[in-house]
């Protein structure tokens, strides 16, 4: 089948939703499905056509038009949304969020409709309540709808109710790190965040917790990859704690730089707010490290307490930090919990399950429309 | 589309020419055409021999070339159409998408012409005034592994 995605952003954006877009679109294809990318252009790309792995990818200043209220140039981009769709026939359409890039391909085909899949890779309601009333009418049109956790999925049922005959969990996957699992390095102990540096992620609660945990294991050291708003008052908030000569804001990585950090670290912290399924939660199980995370909305949903993890509450730094000493304190039982997370890993998220699993829902759309 | 002027004495409504109106933008693409007002923000979409219509009329063309287009494109006999384009014409000007104009109408070739033939239905235009919507959807321009709709800093 011809299936023509279409992405907010993509390639070289580097998130969790274009790193599993990327890997889908190959996987697809290896199953002789064929595949093309409708996307917006960040900073780092601009408009056209380029191929990347083999896989069309068209980009349009969807952001752009959109942000400027440029009402002629909205029109342009759905002229061009429509000219490449028309010319490349899709079966079927999934659509990777319900925002612009979706609304734009949907007022521009409104003579060719085609079966629409949507997935969302993040709860929407934390933040976002002005927007609920568009998105859920952008749902409401969707023939299937997947979640990338049960947390999301939750979120989409409490304003959207009416979908849920249609809508189910597929989890995101990546493809495993170059890491040596194991041994876990404990001497001195690292403890690793990743991600972009805003308030979401909780970081500010990871510092908090170090502070805490620096009491008892004075060697401790954090390695906080990622970038994002927050930086600057997470790196006050270090030094304000005393904790700045602890901590090494590395900025954004490489991928070869996360497989490094992960098998280097001791223990990864995930105080997330809140989260859709975080990839960094499936690069430590494949990693074979244990985490420490806090218990919010699509985070838990990543992890099993006491096998792959320790659970603790939300917004509560000296819980997070009494888990990370106590596992700092108990070599075999950071072990155990690295070891019940690799295991995980090898059963749940590889690419060929998530592969498969969006294959069925294609099928079963395809079949419902036929 | 080829167009050449006309010089016509006093039009009557079938023999004027339009204007697209100064703040209209459309475009086409194979048999549709979309408009949209940046005043209004309202959104326009044409189709077939709706499209066809507002092609003529947008270069210059008549409502009298529209029927003759028309009845030629769909096979049909001229006096068939012409009340539906007549009022389609007065929708146009009505919505403020054309208005009517003093220049002298241009003769209009429909590339159309020796196409295959289409079925016959009266011209419509389907208006959108939703366009609110995509700009609540407030585009992102640095995703994370939250992706979309996580907010830019600046905003």
């Amino acid at each position: 089948m011809r299936i023509l995605f279409l992405t907010p952003l993509y390639i070289t954006n580097v998130g969790g939703l274009e790193i599993l877009v990327r890997q889908l679109a190959p996987a697809l294809r290896s199953r002789g499905h064929e595949v093309a990318i409708i996307t917006s252009h960040g900073r780092e790309s601009t408009s056209g056509e380029e191929c990347i792995d083999g896989v069309r990818v068209r980009r349009v200043d969807a952001h752009d038009v959109i942000e400027s209220r440029d009402a002629a140039g909205i029109l342009r981009v759905e002229l061009e949304i429509l000219r490449f769709a028309r010319e490349f026939e899709p079966d079927l359409v999934h659509s990777h969020d319900p925002g612009p890039v979706l609304w734009m391909y949907h007022r521009a085909s409104r003579r060719e409709r085609r079966p629409l899949v949507v997935t969302l890779h993040n709860v929407v309601t934390r933040k976002f309540a002005s927007v609920l009333v568009v998105v859920a009418k952008m749902l409401r049109r969707a023939d299937w709808i997947t979640g990338v956790s049960q947390a999301v999925v939750d979120d989409v049922l409490t304003y959207e109710p009416t979908v849920a005959p249609r809508i189910s969990v597929i989890t995101n996957v990546i493809v495993p790190p170059a890491v040596d699992a194991f041994p876990v390095p404990d001497d001195p102990p690292r403890l690793l965040c990743m991600g972009r540096l805003d308030r979401q992620k909780g970081f500010d609660l990871a510092i908090e917790a170090l502070a805490r945990v620096r009491d008892r294991h004075p060697s401790v050291r954090l390695a906080l990859a990622g970038d994002g708003p927050e930086r600057t008052r997470l790196v006050e908030t270090a030094r304000d704690l005393g904790v700045d000569d602890s901590i090494d804001f590395l900025g954004v990585v490489d991928r070869d730089a996360v497989a490094t950090l992960l098998s280097e670290c001791t223990v990864v912290v995930m105080p997330s707010r809140f989260e859709g399924l975080p990839l960094v939660a499936l690069e430590a199980a494949w990693a074979g490290r244990p985490i420490v995370a806090a218990d919010s909305p699509g985070l838990s949903g990543a992890v099993v307490p006491g096998e792959t993890a320790m659970l603790v509450p939300a917004e509560d730094a000296a819980a997070l930090a009494n888990a990370v000493a106590e596992l700092l304190a108990e070599p075999s039982r950071a072990r155990a919990l690295g070891q019940g997370a690799r295991a995980l890993a090898v059963e749940r998220y590889t690419l060929d399950r998530c592969a498969d699993e969006y294959d069925a829902v294609y099928r079963r759309v395809l079949g419902r429309v036929c | 589309m080829l167009a050449f002027p006309l010089v016509t004495a006093g039009p009557s409504n079938a023999q004027r020419a339009y204007d697209v109106s100064t703040s209209v933008r459309h475009d086409r693409l194979d048999d549709e055409v979309i408009a949209i007002d940046l005043e209004s923000g309202a959104y326009f979409a044409l189709d077939d021999v709706a499209a066809d219509c507002w092609s003529i009329l947008a270069a210059g063309g008549t409502v009298d070339a529209a029927v003759d287009a028309t009845a030629a494109s769909c096979d049909v006999p001229p006096e068939s159409v012409r009340n539906d384009i007549e009022r389609f014409v007065e929708h146009l000007v009505r919505v403020r998408l054309l208005t009517a104009s003093d220049r002298a109408p241009t003769l209009v070739v429909p590339p159309r012409a020796a196409k295959r033939k289409r079925r016959y239905e009266a011209p419509a235009i389907e208006r959108f005034d939703d366009l609110e919507e995509l700009l609540v959807l407030d585009p992102i321009h640095e995703v994370d592994e939250a992706g979309w709709p996580v907010a830019r800093a600046e905003k």
